[in-house]
């Protein structure tokens, strides 16, 4: 499946990459799915206490606030105002950077 | 908070959380993020759900300098990590914000708004009407005061070095002894010359009266009387601005609806035109309504309901018309028969007057004739 996936240059979807890793590991795709989930579970208590996430060898996750600002629509000319938020951002590491090059 | 998490708590984290091992925790989470680098490699694509989707994007060579040097020099085309995080992570992690939303920012919105300076400025404004209500409140500050203030003032220094020695029995000595000033000026005679109103004052006045140190509070309490009198103001001028604007309607619509009862007439004596009466004198619309009157039985004479199709012939002078700037024939025609094809009535009967119907001039003298059927 995987490997028809690969010939065909099919993009890897969150069920082929669940299957994968499972095989990789010898998990089920079951407990797969769970560690998956509670892993992403993980880093997104810590995100949400504005903490960063450094994987190393991978890159690292930061919270980033956006200021409030003022746009206007070029068609209409509506000034908005748009509030701040936060965002998530991501930071390839330099290894990972070199070696997608 | 702010803290540097690295891979080593997630794992402790994830060990503790699903009952395996340390080692094994860890080896999953690489495994994890090296399957993600493995796929982007080999995909340029990889959507991991609840984390978000990683891409590759393909950045062009592009010429560029070098800041130090001023050597230019070539960025070689290269591939670029994107991240997109997926929606429900974005939303938990926005949550603090979430309550915001983008809105439309009004023309003439300054956003550089200087609130404080705004306060004083009403402070300002308000205070000169509102010391004609609150009289008692009033001696403190000197500079919404007329005539009476420094008088006041000095006494109330007095006062209150008085009452720091003293009780509150002083104090409504005191306030009588004000209030006996105060009469003299016409404004404030309801609150002072009432005797059964002045224990109903005193005690409120008790509180801002024991002084200096407290003044800082009657100040705020002074504020806060004189927003909310500030917005009763406002809603005041609202309400006898809706209302003025409501009588101009008005009355603007009852001119329209007399416009509307003599539109003939009026056209009629453009010739020795009438000044509308701008501001409405009695007797004058008494004469304009008789006016109209009269001019609508004229012009009930001097209009016909025509149906085209059919042939006329004149056979008296109906009317006389002076042609307007701008007006033609046919506007004639309508004006008089309800309908613009009988343009040719009105030229044959005025062939003297016009040469050419194609080229009339303004200010011809028009006899419109009264047409009946010819059988």
């Amino acid at each position: 499946m995987i490997n028809i996936a690969e010939n065909f240059n099919i993009v890897l979807n969150n069920k082929d990459f669940i299957k994968e890793l499972s095989e990789k590991l010898g998990y089920t795709i079951k407990d797969t799915n769970k560690l998956v989930a509670s892993t992403i579970s993980i880093m997104t208590d810590h995100l949400t206490d504005a903490d960063s996430i450094a994987v190393s060898g991978f890159g690292s996750f930061e919270v980033k606030k956006k200021v409030e600002r003022v746009t206007i629509n070029p068609s209409t000319k509506v000034r908005l105002l748009v509030p701040p938020k936060l965002v998530l951002t991501f930071h390839p590491s330099t290894m990972l950077k070199e070696k997608l090059k | 908070m702010n803290n540097k998490i690295n891979i080593q708590e997630i794992v402790d984290a994830l060990a503790e959380k699903n009952g395996i091992t340390k080692k094994d925790a860890e080896a999953f989470i690489r495994s994890m993020f090296d399957l993600i680098e493995d796929a982007l490699e080999k995909d340029r694509y990889i959507k991991v759900k609840g984390l978000g989707t990683f891409k590759l994007i393909e950045v062009e060579g592009r010429e560029s300098v070098n800041v130090n040097t001023g050597e230019r020099f070539r960025i070689e085309g290269h591939s670029k990590i994107s991240f997109i995080p997926d929606n429900s992570l974005k939303e938990t992690i926005n949550k603090p914000f979430a309550h915001f939303d983008t809105v439309v920012v009004n023309d003439g919105v300054d956003l550089n708004m200087d609130t404080p300076s705004d306060d004083k400025d009403n402070l300002d404004e308000i205070t000169e009407p509102e010391t004609v209500q609150e009289n008692d409140d009033s001696t403190d500050v000197p500079s919404t005061e007329n005539e009476q203030p420094e008088k006041e003032d000095s006494k109330q220094l007095h006062d209150n070095v008085e009452e720091e020695a003293s009780n509150q029995q002083d104090n409504v000595e005191e306030e009588s002894d004000i209030k006996e000033t105060e009469t003299k000026t016409t404004e404030e005679m309801h609150d002072a010359s009432s005797p059964t109103e002045k224990p109903v004052v005193t005690p409120a006045n008790d509180e801002p009266k024991p002084s200096s140190v407290k003044k800082g509070e009657v100040l705020k309490a002074m504020k806060e009387d004189e927003k909310v009198s500030h917005k009763a103001l406002y809603i005041i001028i609202s309400i006898t601005a809706i209302l003025v604007i409501a009588i101009i309607w008005f009355a603007f619509s009852m001119q329209n609806k007399q416009k509307m009862m003599k539109p003939n007439p009026k056209i009629e004596q453009k010739a020795k035109p009438k000044p509308i009466p701008v501001k409405p004198d009695t007797t004058k619309i008494l004469k304009d309504s008789t006016a109209t009157q009269k001019s609508a039985e004229e012009v009930s004479e001097k209009t016909q309901h025509l149906k085209p199709g059919i042939k006329y012939t004149a056979d008296r002078t109906m009317d006389e018309c002076v042609l307007q700037k701008g007006e033609s024939l046919s506007e004639i025609s309508k004006k008089y028969y309800g309908s613009p094809n009988f343009i040719r009535y009105i030229y044959l009967y005025n062939k003297e007057a016009i040469q050419d119907p194609n080229v009339i001039h303004d200010g011809i003298r028009l006899k419109i004739p009264h047409l009946i059927p010819a059988e």
